[in-house]
C-alpha cells in the first residue's frame, strides 16, 4: 500500500500535527522525542529579470533557504547523503526540457568518523540559463521547477517542493534581483584555464587508488585549497585526502567500484586567491587506461 | 468497515513514517574541520575480515570468530535514516535474511545510534529476526570503513571479506518510495554466487545512504 507519497509540505505538517494529536506519533517513539523541525528548507523560484524580451536569454534561480545547522547536498554528496535535484517545466515545451543546473561552490562538512559531505548551509541559489519564449509580447509565461533534497543535521529528512514563477514578455528586458544573482553567480566555478591553474593529470597509483594534481603559476600565493570530486555515475569516492604545498595540490582517493570502461571524471577545486577571494575551477580528466580491476 | 479502516490505516502509516523523523538528536553536532583523516585502514576485499566482539540489543555477546566457517552478512543500520526506513518498509533486508537461512545476518548500530531500547522498538515493529549489535564507540564501524547506513559487507566461509558496498543500485532516500523495477540487489547476487562456489562478480559497489553517526 502506498499512502500519500506526493504530499506537499503543508499537507505533511498537517498530517504530522494530526499524528501527534492522535498520539500515534508519541506511541511510535520513546518519550522525549523533540517535535519535527518545521520549514527545514524553503524553496523559491526567482529570475534575474522582472520582464523579458521574447527570445532573450536570462537566468532562473532556485533559492533554497536552509534552517541553521542543517545542510543539503551538492551534485555529489560525498560520503553520505543525496544530491539536490531539479526538474524544470518550461513554457511552450511539450516535452520536459532540462536545463543545466549551475551549482555554486559547496562547503565541506567533516563529521566524526571521517564522514565527509559536500553541500550548502543557510542559503544557496542554484541557477540555470534559459531562453524566453518567442512571444507574444504582453503574455505571462510560467516557469516551474520540481526540486528534491535531503536535509541533514543529526538526522536526515527527504523533502521536495514545486515552485513556480510567472514572467511577462515585454518589449524590453527589465533586470531584477541583481544583488542576489550577482552574489551567487560569482561563486560559480570557472573552466580550468592553464593561465589560472594547470591540470597536472590524473594517475592510477594502486588497484583502486588515483591521484589528481593541479599547479598554480609560480609565485601566486594560494590558500585553503579544497577538492570536490565528482565520480562517474555508479561509483563513489572513498579515502579522499588532500595534500597542498607551495603552488601544488594533490587529491588522492579511491574510486569504488573502479569503472570497467574509460570514463571522464570531473573535479572542482576551490581556493582563496591573493586577494582573499574564494575561487573555483572545474575540469574533467579521462580516467587512466587501462583500468585494472 | 473497510471504508473507515483504509483512511485510518493510511493516516497511521503516514504518522509512523513521519514520527520516526521526530527524534531530533539531543546531541548537537558541530562540523569538525580538524577531523584527523584516518589512513586507509578499512577492511579490504580478499583479506581477513576484521575481528569484533559486540553485545546485541538483548545483551548477548557476538564474536565474529563464533561464526567461523559460515557466510556472514554485516548490515550497518540506523532506524532514523530514511534510506534504512525505505528498505525496512520494503522488507528488503528481512526477506533476504529469511531466504538465506544458512547465512548469519548481523545488523550493527554504530555511534549515537547504538541505543538498545529504541532499536528493540524498531526490531519489534519491523519483525527483525536477526541480532542487532551495538557498536557505541565505533570500533567495528571504523575497522570495516562503514560510512553509510545501509552499508553492507559479506564475509565468506574462509573468514575473508567477500563483498563491501550498497544493498542495491537504487539511491532513493524517500521512506515510502516503492520498489523500483529492475533493481539489482548486489547482496542477494553476491550471496547466490558464494552459495554456488563462484567468485563474487561485483565485490565492491557504491554504498549510499545517511552517514554513520560516529561519536566525537
Amino acid at each position: 500500500m502506498q499512502p500519500a507519497v506526493r504530499l506537499d509540505w503543508n499537507m505533511r505538517y498537517l498530517l504530522i500535527l494530526l499524528a501527534l494529536a492522535t498520539g500515534a506519533g508519541a506511541a511510535a517513539r520513546a518519550a522525549g522525542a523533540a517535535p519535527v523541525p518545521k520549514d527545514l528548507v524553503k524553496a523559491e523560484l526567482l529570475a534575474d529579470v522582472a520582464s523579458v524580451k521574447p527570445g532573450e536569454e536570462f537566468t532562473l534561480g532556485l533559492l533554497l533557504k536552509i534552517k541553521p545547522k542543517w545542510h543539503i547536498y551538492w551534485k555529489y554528496p560525498g560520503d553520505a547523503g543525496l544530491p539536490t535535484t531539479i526538474k524544470w517545466k518550461l513554457p511552450g515545451q511539450s516535452a520536459q526540457q532540462q536545463l543545466e543546473v549551475r551549482f555554486p561552490f559547496p562547503v565541506r562538512f567533516d563529521q566524526p568518523g571521517d564522514v565527509v559531505g559536500y553541500g550548502y548551509k543557510d542559503e544557496v541559489l542554484l541557477t540555470a540559463r534559459v531562453k524566453a519564449p518567442d512571444g507574444p509580447v504582453g503574455s505571462n509565461q510560467e516557469f516551474a521547477a520540481d526540486v528534491s533534497w535531503l536535509v541533514c543535521e543529526e538526522i536526515c529528512i527527504p523533502g521536495k517542493a514545486t515552485v513556480k514563477l510567472s514572467i511577462p514578455l515585454a518589449e524590453k528586458t527589465t533586470a531584477a534581483n541583481q544583488a542576489l544573482f550577482g552574489k551567487w553567480v560569482a561563486r560559480l566555478p570557472q573552466p580550468a584555464d592553464s593561465s589560472i591553474v594547470k591540470i597536472a593529470g590524473l594517475e592510477q597509483m594502486g588497484q583502486r587508488e588515483l591521484q589528481a594534481k593541479v599547479e598554480w603559476p609560480a609565485g601566486q600565493p594560494i590558500k585553503d585549497v579544497q577538492w570536490f570530486p565528482l565520480p562517474p555515475k555508479g561509483s563513489g569516492v572513498e579515502d579522499a585526502q588532500t595534500k597542498s604545498a607551495g603552488n601544488q595540490s594533490i587529491l588522492s582517493f579511491a574510486l569504488v567500484p573502479m569503472p570497467k570502461e574509460l570514463l571522464k571524471m570531473q573535479f572542482l577545486v576551490t581556493y582563496t586567491d591573493s586577494n582573499g577571494k574564494r575561487q573555483g575551477v572545474e575540469f574533467s580528466e579521462n580516467l587512466p587506461t587501462p583500468l585494472s580491476k | 468497515m473497510r471504508k473507515i479502516l483504509m483512511p485510518v490505516a493510511a493516516l497511521a502509516i503516514v504518522a509512523l513514517a513521519f514520527a520516526s523523523f521526530s527524534i531530533a538528536g539531543e546531541e548537537k553536532k558541530k562540523d569538525n574541520g580538524a577531523q584527523q583523516a584516518a589512513a586507509s585502514t578499512s577492511a579490504k576485499i580478499g583479506e581477513a575480515a576484521p575481528a569484533f566482539t559486540l553485545h546485541d540489543i538483548n545483551g548477548k555477546t557476538h564474536n565474529l570468530a563464533d561464526y567461523a566457517g559460515k557466510t556472514v552478512v554485516l548490515e550497518w543500520i540506523n532506524p532514523d535514516c530514511p534510506f534504512v526506513q525505505r528498505h525496512y518498509n520494503l522488507d528488503t533486508m528481512t526477506n533476504l535474511a529469511a531466504k538465506n537461512k544458512d547465512v548469519v545476518w548481523l545488523a550493527i548500530a554504530t555511534g549515537n545510534t547504538a541505543d538498545a531500547e529504541s532499536l528493540k522498538t524498531f526490531a519489534q515493529k519491523e519483525s527483525v529476526a536477526y541480532p542487532i549489535l551495538l557498536d557505541p564507540d565505533g570500533t567495528a564501524g571504523k575497522a570495516y570503513g562503514a560510512k553509510k547506513t545501509p552499508h553492507m559487507y559479506i564475509i565468506g566461509k574462509d573468514g575473508k571479506l567477500a563483498y563491501a558496498g550498497g544493498i542495491d543500485d537504487q539511491e532513493i532516500g524517500e521512506p515510502n518510495a516503492p520498489a523500483k523495477e529492475g533493481t539489482v540487489n548486489y547482496v542477494e547476487k553476491a550471496l547466490g554466487e558464494i552459495a554456488n562456489g563462484s567468485p563474487v562478480s561485483a565485490p565492491e559497489t557504491k554504498a549510499y545512504g545517511c552517514g554513520v553517526k560516529y561519536k566525537k
